[in-house]
């Protein structure tokens, strides 16, 4: 399992408001998951990063 | 007040006085059509008659009839033609668990009745397995004890290659029930005199005992093991478990896992404990779930299991499977999981309006209110989605990724995005030049 980040998003239904630059692609089925704490698969993220893997950089 | 230790062998309609008290009446075997008090009160062991009718009714053992008519029937609970009645909780929606018939399976409109991959297949019923492969499938039912129910629908898990490691080995299928449904479905759960009772039919082609548990997040986490029976191969069986409130048992009046119940085909010695006992609760940890299992079913290649009709319901009666509209089910099953198809095969008129940011969105799209920001996964034609810039007068083909607008609390919108430049007030024309694009949202425990 790994994951990528994603570039920076202003979110047009929120002018000024949320990005999405907190939101992560899970490489094997590029899910989207947004970083919220009661996303099972966020939670499943964040203990990949504490086991001590890296986030590779977002696409150019 | 008028006593009498038997009353039978009535022929003809009576009308006993205001009150009677007697030990039996049997009508029945006597031919009665109408035993009437409908002034006053009938108090016996036992009731039995073609018809009974009576202002109050009470019964210390059962009261059985063709039909039975009373203002107020009391017994250890009502049972009509063999049917309990609730004895707690609500009358309708008294079934905690979601598609329990396994009839609602979103992702067979894309992929079919089966995946080879642990999670979400049928809606709200996870898989999850280790140690060889497991094919998860939606399958219909045509005969049986369940399909005399009114099931169409059972859940397999096929053991497609044998698991081989005793220890680390698991196959089991859960849901997970959102706390607050819990919290407040009137289960006075840390009273060890109320109750909620499950109930659910199952099938195995190995004949051998499985076991399940309930497990709670809030609080101290606690589990239920609990046994099927000895099950004959090949045969559906109907599992039926009362289990008391526990003191401590929590459950938040919020949206997080409330109540896991897990159904399991195998569990390895890393999970489980020759010492844990079942029917009773105890404090939860990953190494006692249950009891140790049977091997059998777990070292057989391609064994099933099979398991349709789960309810959950408060009370210490099972009654019969709530019966709940399609669309009302489907419903329910979308605030933990939807599909959500964003462009059909030759669509060419989703028009996007750059805001200028760094995508160019595909327009809002209302869904139903998700349990918890959810993760979007793209499925179909996602290498032939193709975008028209107004501006530069070319087709574009480009992946998507997606965004779920965070500022919106009631998590009902769904927008996704191009991952290409926009500016403010130029259109963008997307279309699929080759099938169809979906998107799941899940928010799945």
């Amino acid at each position: 399992m790994s994951y990528k980040a994603t570039q920076s998003i202003q979110d047009p239904m929120f002018p000024g408001g949320e990005s999405g630059s907190g939101c992560v692609i899970r490489i094997s089925d590029g899910a989207c998951i947004p970083p919220s704490p009661s996303n099972r698969d966020y939670i499943e993220y964040l203990e990949w990063l504490e086991a001590g893997n890296e986030l590779l950089p977002a696409d150019s | 007040m008028s006593n009498a230790s038997n009353l039978a062998g009535f022929s003809t309609v009576i009308t006993p006085p205001s009150d009677i008290n007697v030990g039996i009446i049997t009508a029945v075997s006597a031919n009665v059509t109408n035993l009437d008090v409908s002034a006053g009160v009938v108090t016996a062991a036992t009731l039995s008659g073609t018809t009974v009718s009576a202002t109050t009714v009470s019964a210390g053992g059962s009261v059985t009839g063709a039909d039975v008519y009373a203002t107020t029937t009391t017994s250890n609970s009502l049972v009509v033609n063999g049917n309990n009645y609730p004895s707690n909780g609500s009358f309708s929606f008294r079934n905690l668990v979601m598609n329990g018939d396994m009839r609602i399976c979103q992702v067979s409109e894309d992929f079919g009745i089966s995946t080879t991959a642990s999670g979400l297949w049928v809606d709200r019923f996870v898989d999850e397995f280790n140690g060889g492969a497991v094919t998860q499938s939606q399958q219909p039912l045509t005969a049986g004890g369940p399909y005399d129910e009114g099931h169409r629908n059972f859940l397999r898990l096929a053991n497609t290659t044998a698991g081989s490691t005793v220890s680390t080995d698991y196959r089991s299928v859960k849901q997970t029930i959102e706390a607050q449904n819990v919290a407040t479905s009137g289960w006075k759960y840390a009273d060890t005199s109320s109750y909620v009772t499950l109930s659910f039919w199952i099938r195995s082609s190995v004949a051998q005992e499985f076991y399940g548990y309930l497990k709670t997040s809030d609080g101290t986490e606690s589990r239920y093991a609990f046994s099927t029976g000895s099950l004959s191969a090949d045969t559906w069986t109907k599992v039926t478990k009362t289990i008391p409130g526990y003191s401590n048992l929590t459950f938040n009046n919020d949206n997080g896992a409330g109540l896991e119940i897990n159904i399991s085909a195998f569990w390895g010695t890393n999970y489980t404990d020759s010492g844990v006992t079942t029917d009773t609760w105890a404090n939860y940890a990953s190494g006692t779930r249950t009891p140790d299992f049977t091997s059998t079913w777990n070292t057989t290649s391609n064994a099933t299991f099979d398991v349709t009709g789960v309810q959950l319901e408060v009370g210490d009666k099972v009654t019969p499977f709530e019966r709940r509209p399609y669309s009302v089910e489907l419903e329910l099953c979308r605030r933990y999981f939807e599909r959500i198809e964003l462009i059909s095969v030759g669509a060419q008129s989703v028009v996007s309006s750059g805001y200028g940011g760094l995508n160019a969105p595909i327009p809002t799209l209302r869904i139903t209110p998700k349990r918890a920001i959810p993760t979007a996964t793209f499925g179909g034609a996602t290498s032939n989605i193709q975008y028209f810039h107004y501006t530069n007068g070319v087709w574009t083909t480009t992946g998507v990724v997606a965004w779920f607008g965070t500022s919106n609390a009631a998590l009902e919108q769904f927008m996704a995005y191009y991952p290409v430049a926009s500016a403010s007030g130029i259109n963008y024309l997307i279309r699929t030049s080759v099938g169809y694009l979906f998107v799941y949202l899940s928010a799945e425990y």
